[in-house]
């Protein structure tokens, strides 16, 4: 069953990026929908209930890390993968503070986005357990 | 990632950023800009940055960062914007333009180090978390609790655990990384201690090595597979730690990494009017547009063939249902054809943009005045156009427009001046190019000729000074008392006349010594479909396109008379020179005319020809094909096309064949 995604950027040329690594992945991922900015992010992470989320972080109307913060709050099991460019640690670190469960930086490599994506979901090396 | 397919939406989606910081930047000149403008540029300068970077055009995407470090402070309040630095973002974002122009060409990407340089020196880069005020009880060793910590609680008699790990050399943005094996330590335990301090790892400052101390019932050895299973981690090792440090010793030391961005939460809640981004326009690759026209071309054949299969009675039904399929197909051919049309202004800014940087670099001062920009031409057109409109500028520029000093002598205002004029006519649309410069001397012209051997003195002399303007068109032809490494030899008018005609269009130079200089161009508006008389000439089938010809007529041979090398005849007040077509193709313009033959009228310039065929076959639709190299350096055809019986017609441009064919 393949796991499906919400690509969240602004740019087209970003999601067409993202889009087409996952798609590339041996069938393990699916696109089910894409926004390009926060509110219609959160607008259809409702509709599709996604498995997984990548989200841009500056973007108009409302950014990543609010996006993240609402999704959160829709469904606090939800699995959001941050895509930053170089030189926003800051916001990065913020993001994963606000509850994204990881990152991928730009440049994108196919071997970097799969590895960190295969880390990130529930059942993938280490899986929570009572404290 | 570098697919042709990616290449060519990152150039296209790069241009719309460049160009709407261009329109931003030049507001800014005259209003200030307001905050959602700046917020837009800074946008602009992000996506960029992002998309280069995902491309690998690393000099693309640090110039992109240069100026959205810039922009960010001016988002923040941090500084404000200054003409000089409006400027430079000006010049920085044309150089970002050349950079994606190179792309297209093929060239090697220049640097834009030296601005990006100048735009970091109006800046020193924000201190990147400004550190709260908390961060000074920090103790040396730079322990801190972990982000979330709650108070030390002495009570809490969970194990301690001592983490260490080491985050992958090389790692991008390790503070986040780290960030993030704190967040997934937290989920099996609390995070007591992190060293380095919160507010330092954010930073990414540090040498990669992280120590928890982390409250846990769990296993070492679990803890220690779930860190280590964590993207960009190297090595983790767990063991037990030493008993609770005294409760007393630990302060509230609560240093949530800061934000940088000013709250957006404050800025909804003043109810900024949110702008509802609907889509109502879609990008699409020309080439699809062109299979969509190609297709549509198809169609119009095909009724026409449908037409002549089903010679339908023409009060028929199927008559009826063919006109309602002709009409259908009418439309949709004008639909598709208006989608592809782009008015002119969507290429004034990349115009501007080279008028400035030309102006700058040969130090000229000039301004541009486009007029007509609402007129529409086919977008394949304007992007041929592109180059030769370049040169044609840097031609004013270089050439035409004089230095200040020599235009004050002059008695013209110190500033040059280049105006675009665009008019359209029916289906094509005239561009005009003109600059009030020092002009082009037809006497010099026709000297210069001589002098290289391009033409014999007698010849030279016969010109007239509209046909010796054009000798700028020979290759390699310049009359610049020097040479510049950017106009080089022959200026590329040459290129640019090759260009207009591959397009179906013409090239006239006007010109007034002292005054200065006007090029023409004529060209078709609309291409694909357009209606053609096919005639037979020396064994094949041509298209002469309606829109050229003026009138057909029967041509009785003896009313032909011999005038000065030409044949002529008379029609009404008009001297109509006749040249056969057959006979001009294959190179011998005084070929026999036969007895009786129809000619098609045409004009070029002042004069008008007529050209003897065969047969006229017809007058009917064609869509046209371009010629692919080399055949499309051939002036006297615009293009071919493909017949109802398959065969192939070439499309005679009788303008550009009747210049052709004279004499040198």
């Amino acid at each position: 069953m393949a796991i499906r995604v919400l690509v969240v950027d602004d740019a087209m040329f970003m999601r067409s990026m993202i889009k087409d690594i996952l798609v590339n992945a041996g069938g393990r991922y699916e696109i089910v929908g894409e926004a390009s900015n926060g509110r219609e992010a959160i607008a259809r992470f409702r509709e599709l209930n996604p498995e997984l989320v990548t989200m841009d972080i500056v973007m108009p109307q409302l950014d990543g890390i609010e996006a993240t913060r609402e999704i959160l709050k829709v469904d606090p099991a939800a699995v959001i993968v941050m895509c930053s460019a170089m030189g926003q640690e800051a916001l990065v670190v913020e993001s994963i503070s606000a509850g994204a469960k990881d990152f991928i930086v730009k440049p994108f490599t196919s071997d970097r986005v799969l590895q960190v994506l295969a880390k990130v979901l529930p059942g993938a090396g280490g899986g929570s357990a009572a404290p | 990632m570098e697919t042709p397919d990616f290449l060519d939406l990152f150039i296209s989606e790069a241009r719309e950023h460049i160009e709407g910081q261009a329109a931003l930047l030049t507001r800014a000149r005259s209003t200030p800009l307001q905050r959602d403008e700046i917020n837009d540029l800074f946008r602009h300068a992000h996506s960029i940055k992002g998309m280069a970077a995902a491309m690998g055009f690393s000099a693309m995407s640090s110039l992109a960062h240069a100026m959205e470090d810039l922009l960010h402070q001016w988002r923040d309040g941090a500084s404000a914007p200054t003409p000089a630095s409006i400027d430079l973002l000006t010049r920085a974002n044309d150089h970002l333009s050349a950079q994606v122009d190179t792309l297209v060409s093929r060239q090697e990407m220049p640097s834009g180090d030296e601005i990006g340089r100048q735009i970091r020196l109006l800046h020193s880069p924000p201190e990147n978390p400004p550190r709260p005020p908390a961060s000074a009880a920090a103790d040396a060793a730079g322990h801190a609790r972990g982000p979330d910590a709650a108070p030390a609680d002495a009570s809490d008699t969970r194990p301690r655990l001592l983490v260490d790990i080491a985050i992958r050399q090389g790692a991008p943005l390790p503070g986040a990384r780290a960030m993030v094996i704190l967040k997934r330590l937290e989920e099996h335990g609390q995070v007591l201690e992190v060293s380095p301090a919160p507010q330092i790892l954010a930073t990414g400052k540090f040498n990669g090595r992280l120590r928890i101390v982390l409250a846990s019932r769990i296993a070492a050895d679990r803890v220690a597979s779930v860190a280590g299973g964590l993207a960009d981690v190297a090595a983790c090792e767990v063991t037990p730690a030493a008993p609770p440090e005294d409760p007393a010793e630990d302060s509230e030391r609560r240093l949530a990494p800061r934000r940088t961005l000013p709250d957006r939460r404050d800025e909804e809640a003043g109810e900024a009017p949110v702008r509802a981004e609907t889509i109502s326009s879609i990008r699409v690759p020309t080439e699809r547009m062109d299979r969509l026209l190609d297709g549509i071309g198809e169609l119009i054949l095909d009724r026409e063939r449908l037409k002549r299969a089903l010679e339908a009675d023409p009060g028929s039904v199927a008559a009826e249902i063919l006109a309602g399929l002709g009409r259908t197909v009418d439309t949709l051919k004008d639909d598709v054809m208006t989608i592809r049309l782009l008015p002119f202004s969507s290429i004034v800014p990349r115009l501007e943009r080279a008028v400035r940087e030309l102006a700058s670099r040969l130090g000229k001062e000039v301004d541009l005045v486009v007029r007509g920009t609402e007129v529409s031409l086919d977008r394949s057109t304007l992007e041929e156009m592109m180059d030769p409109l370049q040169h044609i500028l840097r031609n004013c520029i270089d050439h035409g427009v004089e230095g200040s000093e020599e235009r004050r002598g002059a008695g013209k205002p110190v500033r040059g001046r280049i105006e675009i004029d665009l008019s359209r006519r029916d289906e094509r649309v005239c561009l005009a190019v003109s600059d009030d410069g020092r002009g082009m001397d037809p006497e010099a012209l026709r000297r210069v000729a001589v002098e290289r051997r391009y033409l014999s003195r007698e010849v030279a002399m016969r010109l007239s000074d509209d046909e010796a303007l054009m000798l700028v068109t020979i290759p390699g032809f310049s009359t610049a008392t020097r040479t510049t490494d950017i106009s080089g030899r022959g200026v590329g008018m040459d290129v640019v006349r090759m260009r207009v005609q591959k397009l179906g269009g013409h090239l006239i130079i006007r010109s007034q010594t002292g005054s200065g200089t006007r090029l023409e161009m004529d060209l078709p508006s609309t291409v694909t479909v357009t209606r053609a008389f096919l005639c037979r000439a020396a064994g094949g089938v041509f298209a002469v396109p309606v829109s050229a010809v003026q009138a057909t007529f029967e041509v009785r041979r003896d009313v032909v008379q011999a005038s000065q090398g030409e044949r002529v005849l008379r029609r009404g007040d008009d001297l109509v020179t006749v040249l056969p077509l057959g006979g001009v193709l294959a190179g011998d313009r005084a070929a026999p005319f036969p007895d009786a033959f129809p000619a098609l009228q045409y004009q070029v310039g002042k004069r008008t020809y007529a050209l003897g065929v065969d047969e006229i076959l017809g007058e009917e639709p064609i869509v046209v094909k371009p010629l692919r190299h080399p055949l499309e350096l051939l002036p006297q055809y615009s293009g071919a096309a493909i017949l109802n019986d398959g065969q192939i017609a070439l499309i005679v441009d009788p303008i550009n064949l009747t210049r052709t064919s004279w004499q040198p």
